[in-house]
């Protein structure tokens, strides 16, 4: 059977976040992905019930990638829009910015903002 | 010596970035106001085009922003790695000298003055990292776009999830129910916990977890007969 990837049902990841256990779960994205398809990479797992928390710059096969952590809902909860921007950018209407950072995003590292739809 | 060297690099580079920041913001600044200031058009948009200049490299390099996240983090592996350092030598140096030889004395003075150099701390973060990597031996799957047929199938789940943890919690999952998604693990060829209640959460979690696709959860609750899929 396929490895849990970064997460394990005998060992869960489970931090202390603002005082609720969260159950996460951590998978990569391409760094030569650009920021638009990033973000539809992202809302994707989001559509599984997921909630995107943070990314970090990270290596895997010799490769420089985004290293994204979910929290994973335990019901069938869709979180609210993500919209990810290049810092600088002017940021949408009716959003709150909850996470930034740097992404590498079309094989340059950036610093991105994420907004989640209000 | 070594400390002094130490301290003295560390004050530099407080005081280069602070100094950096500052006259890159005052830069900005004038020639926006120039650029509000100037009569004609033609002076507005070079001297814009210059602003926007300095301002895009600085903000699409984000060097300050790098150094501001990267540079604490160095320094406190610095840090740690020069007190592992001298901590040793000062065991050492409470010894014998049989024990604790000249030779050894200047290796570690040597790694001391090492563990203080922005190298040195990149090597100790990947020798950690290394090490952390070895005890864990979590694969980290890397996300793809999705396909037409995944958006597809996970909009056709969407509603069968709501269903099931509505009726899940409100105890009204029958074991009618129980017994398609026991049939649908069982066509997945996955593990299927006893326990009644954790075979909707077994299921869900294959798709967060992307062990098996939308598609392919899809196919095995259609294939053990789900109502409402076929």
């Amino acid at each position: 059977m396929l490895n849990t990837q970064g997460y394990n049902e005998n060992k869960p990841f489970w931090p202390f976040i603002g005082g609720i256990h969260m159950k996460t779960i951590r998978f990569s994205v391409a760094g030569d992905n650009n920021l638009a398809d990033i973000n539809e990479i992202l809302s994707a797992q989001g559509a599984l019930n997921s909630e995107f928390l943070d990314s970090k710059i990270a290596y895997q096969d010799q490769k420089v990638v985004n290293l994204v952590t979910f929290n994973l809902y335990d019901d069938a909860t869709v979180p609210k829009e993500l919209i990810l921007r290049k810092k600088g950018e002017n940021p949408p209407q009716n959003v709150t910015k909850f996470w930034e950072g740097i992404m590498v995003a079309g094989g340059n590292l950036i610093v991105a903002v994420a907004y989640r739809a209000k | 010596m070594i400390n002094l060297q130490y301290l003295k690099w560390l004050r530099k580079i407080t005081t280069e970035k602070q100094f950096l920041d500052t006259a890159t913001d005052v830069l900005i600044m004038s020639l926006n106001l120039a650029a509000t200031a100037a009569g004609g058009e033609g002076t507005k948009v070079i001297l814009s085009a210059i602003s926007a200049g300095v301002a895009g490299s600085k903000t699409s390099i984000d060097k300050h922003y790098f150094y501001e996240k990267t540079v604490p983090a160095l320094i406190a592996a610095m840090n740690a790695q020069r007190k592992a350092v001298l901590e040793r030598i000062l065991i050492g140096m409470k010894g014998d000298l049989e024990d604790y030889s000249f030779e050894q004395a200047l290796s570690d003075i040597y790694e001391y003055y090492q563990a203080g150099t922005f190298m040195g701390a990149v090597m100790a973060i990947q020798s950690d990292s290394g090490a952390k990597e070895k005890k864990s031996d979590e694969k980290i799957l890397m996300l793809t776009k999705p396909t037409p047929d995944e958006k597809e199938a996970v909009k056709i789940l969407q509603p069968v999830w709501v269903e099931l943890y509505k009726d899940a919690k409100a105890g009204k999952l029958t074991q009618e129910r129980v017994s398609f998604l026991r049939k649908a693990l069982q066509n997945l060829k996955v593990e299927t916990p006893s326990v009644d209640k954790e075979v909707l959460d077994r299921l869900h979690r294959l798709l967060q977890q992307r062990e098996k696709t939308a598609v392919e959860i899809l196919k095995a609750l259609k294939d053990a007969k789900y109502p409402g899929l076929q």
